[in-house]
């Protein structure tokens, strides 16, 4: 292959699939016995390229080092690395295009080499066109090159050190703010870089991979009317499906439930299996039209049942048994009593003994209403409470409370407890009604929420981590790995949610690590804007720890507690 | 404590068990802008109170409730809004 016709398979790979290379030498070696050539491939890493005689003088260096391969014909090990021709590719973000410089090699009759430089402007979408090494063009793969350098050192601090300080001469270039961000995203610093994000946007809004970890950033710091938006910007520009389940997420947070079910079927069509789609579905569905709300339940506990989730499995299994029992439509016009006297009636022409007025259920003080008591032959007692509202967090509260309740009642028979609203309830609300091990767990979890004792929260999470996880925590930071693994199943494909009290429970075991990691540190009081229990370092630095176990439930592995405490050691050690 | 401030939070207790978030609206009704876009922006910061740790560190156990406390009669459409939230009402005569 000629240099004219690597140019175009390069060119073609980069139009045909996105694939770009930058920094690359493709090297033509030659063996000294048997004259064959082979290409090798040398990748420049942290490399600054400013000119075009500067990138010449580099592959010149690496031309002239000794080659250590073996020749594919005839196995000798003298390669000599100035073959016949050699690429130089680099890719220019910003213009959409690779600059290609080649070196023709000659030898002459008295052995020295001649060599033949050409430089090349390869668009994305257009032919290959041979350029002076004055073109302005080339500024913008300096450009680029320069970024590339300061973003490609391991420490994150001091990637995001130098990028910063490259805004100062390239002020709204998109790209720079956008390596910014990830730089401070790996440093651990979310909130700068939401605003480096932002600002890359604004200079340039077409970037659907900035857009998409934008977009995971918001839904992370729990704004995910921001993140929807993001997201959407991002399909509008790709139609990339593998976006989808961040979208169905987004709105299923929204509670946009228009989008949220055209977003859930398009991902079906694409992943027939997709749990995420399947528990999005249901989270539109209503006792307006119970058989498809049954329908929907069912077809996740068969996908949850394929898939291996055990826990889906038993919350699907709960409402798709709970909705075939005799629960009329909710149609309009009628009214939540009507549709209570609707509800005792067909529970009654089914066989069932409805108690006339139910007693309430008992919690502390509190009387929480049951709207209908039925009993079966076999001694079942089934508690329907009604709802004619929009799903709050108000409701939420209420539901868990209930639920709670229901699981500490003495001397009454409470087999399963059924919420029926006129509204389509979210996923995770209905996770809690279904008596399914992990929701029953964080539901009888509790806590001194004001971390002012914390002993006992963290022996109640290690206790709830051997017993009800399998997990055995030995209070060193290789043990908060375990921590994710529990959290990341709580997190159940981003429809997770977790009580309160549990979340204090891990936070105070999390709490326990650093501080036998870093002597001093100890729970404090928060200010106004944070948890109002902190986890301080000695150096001063305050942490929502809190917060980061919810959001870890949330957010999954974007929020791992490893990743978190080990930004926050090296930044500890460093000051 | 107004629907009007939007922003903050007006009243939490804690009544038969019960942690009761409450909203109170002392004038008439026909003076506030807007009545229905801003009592729901007061609900959604009064809901979005309900999930903030402040208020479950103290309260992560109770049901919740929501209630507007209003001086005089709610509008109809003041009612319906607070339907669709599950907000109890009330009112004076």
């Amino acid at each position: 292959m000629n240099s004219s016709e690597f140019l175009r398979r390069e060119r073609e790979l980069a139009r045909r699939y996105g694939l770009r290379k930058g920094d690359v030498l493709f090297q033509m070696v030659r063996c000294t016995e048997c004259g064959t050539e082979a290409l090798l491939r040398s990748r420049f890493n942290r490399h600054e390229f400013t000119s075009i005689s500067a990138a010449e003088t580099r592959v010149l260096e690496v031309i002239q080092r000794s080659v250590s391969a073996r020749c594919g014909k005839c196995g000798c090990r003298e390669l000599d690395g100035t073959g016949s021709r050699h690429v130089f590719l680099m890719y220019g973000e910003r213009v959409h295009a690779h600059l290609a410089l080649t070196l023709r090699m000659q030898r002459e009759d008295d052995g020295r080499v001649k060599v033949r430089r050409q430089v090349w402007f390869v668009p994305d979408d257009g032919d290959a066109e041979e350029i002076e090494v004055e073109d302005e063009r080339l500024d913008a793969f300096w450009k680029d090159s320069r970024i590339r350098f300061c973003a490609a050192r391991h420490e994150p601090d001091r990637a995001a050190a130098d990028l910063q300080a490259l805004t100062a001469e390239l002020p709204d270039d998109a790209l720079l703010l956008r390596e910014l961000g990830n730089s401070l995203i790996d440093g651990g610093r979310t909130a700068r870089a939401l605003a480096a994000f932002e600002r890359s946007l604004a200079a340039k809004p077409d970037q659907p991979s900035t857009l998409r970890k934008a977009a995971r950033l918001y839904s992370g710091l729990g704004r995910p009317e921001r993140s929807m938006e993001l997201l959407t910007s991002a399909f509008a520009l790709t139609d990339d499906p593998g976006l989808l389940p961040e979208l169905a997420l987004a709105a299923y947070r929204t509670r946009r439930m228009d989008t949220l079910e055209k977003v859930s079927l398009d991902l079906l069509e694409h992943e027939p299996e997709s749990l995420i789609a399947r528990k999005a579905l249901v989270s539109t569905r209503s006792i307006a039209d119970v058989g498809a709300m049954r329908d929907a339940w069912c077809d996740l506990k068969g996908a949850a049942a394929r898939a291996g989730a055990k826990g889906t499995e038993r919350v699907a299994a709960f409402w798709a048994d709970a909705l075939s029992l005799p629960i009329p439509d909710w149609a309009d016009p009628v009214g939540r009593d009507g549709y209570v006297g609707l509800l005792v009636e067909e529970l009654r022409d089914w066989g069932l003994e409805v108690v006339a007025e139910p007693e309430p259920l008992t919690l502390g003080d509190a009387e929480i209403p049951v709207d209908v008591e039925a009993v079966s032959d076999v001694g079942e007692h089934v508690l329907f409470c009604v709802f004619d509202q929009a799903p709050t967090v108000a409701l939420e509260q209420r539901l868990i409370a209930t639920a709670r309740a229901a699981r500490e009642q003495s001397g009454r028979v409470v087999t399963r407890i059924i919420p029926l609203c006129s509204h389509p309830l979210p996923y995770s609300m209905m996770g809690w009604m279904s008596g399914a091990p992990d929701p029953s767990l964080l539901i009888d979890a509790d806590a001194d929420t004001t971390m002012t004792v914390v002993d006992e929260n963290i022996a109640a999470f290690v206790v709830a981590a051997e017993r009800h996880f399998g997990r055995t925590l030995e209070f060193d930071i290789d043990s908060l790995a375990e921590v994710d693994a529990i959290l990341a199943r709580l997190h159940d494909d981003g429809f997770g949610e977790i009580t309160y009290a549990f979340q204090c429970q891990a936070a105070a075991y999390v709490g326990a690590v650093l501080a036998s990691a870093v002597d001093g540190s100890s729970w404090q009081q928060g200010d106004e804007d944070m948890d109002p229990r902190i986890f301080v370092l000695p150096t001063g630095e305050e942490i929502n720890l809190i917060s980061k176990v919810g959001k870890a439930v949330r957010n999954g592995n974007e929020d791992s507690l490893v990743h978190f405490v080990s930004v926050l050691l090296e930044h500890a050690e460093a000051s | 404590m107004s629907v009007s401030r939007t922003d903050s939070v007006d009243a939490v207790t804690v009544r038969d068990g019960w942690a009761v978030v409450s909203v109170h609206e002392f004038g008439p009704w026909e003076e506030i802008d807007d009545p229905v876009a801003t009592l729901t922006a007061k609900l959604w910061t009064s809901f979005e109170h309900v999930a903030t740790p402040e208020f479950l560190e103290r309260l992560h156990r109770l049901p919740v409730r929501v209630e507007l406390v209003s001086r005089d009669p709610v509008p109809d459409e003041i009612a319906a809004i607070c339907r669709v939230f599950g907000v109890d009402v009330v009112a004076g005569d």
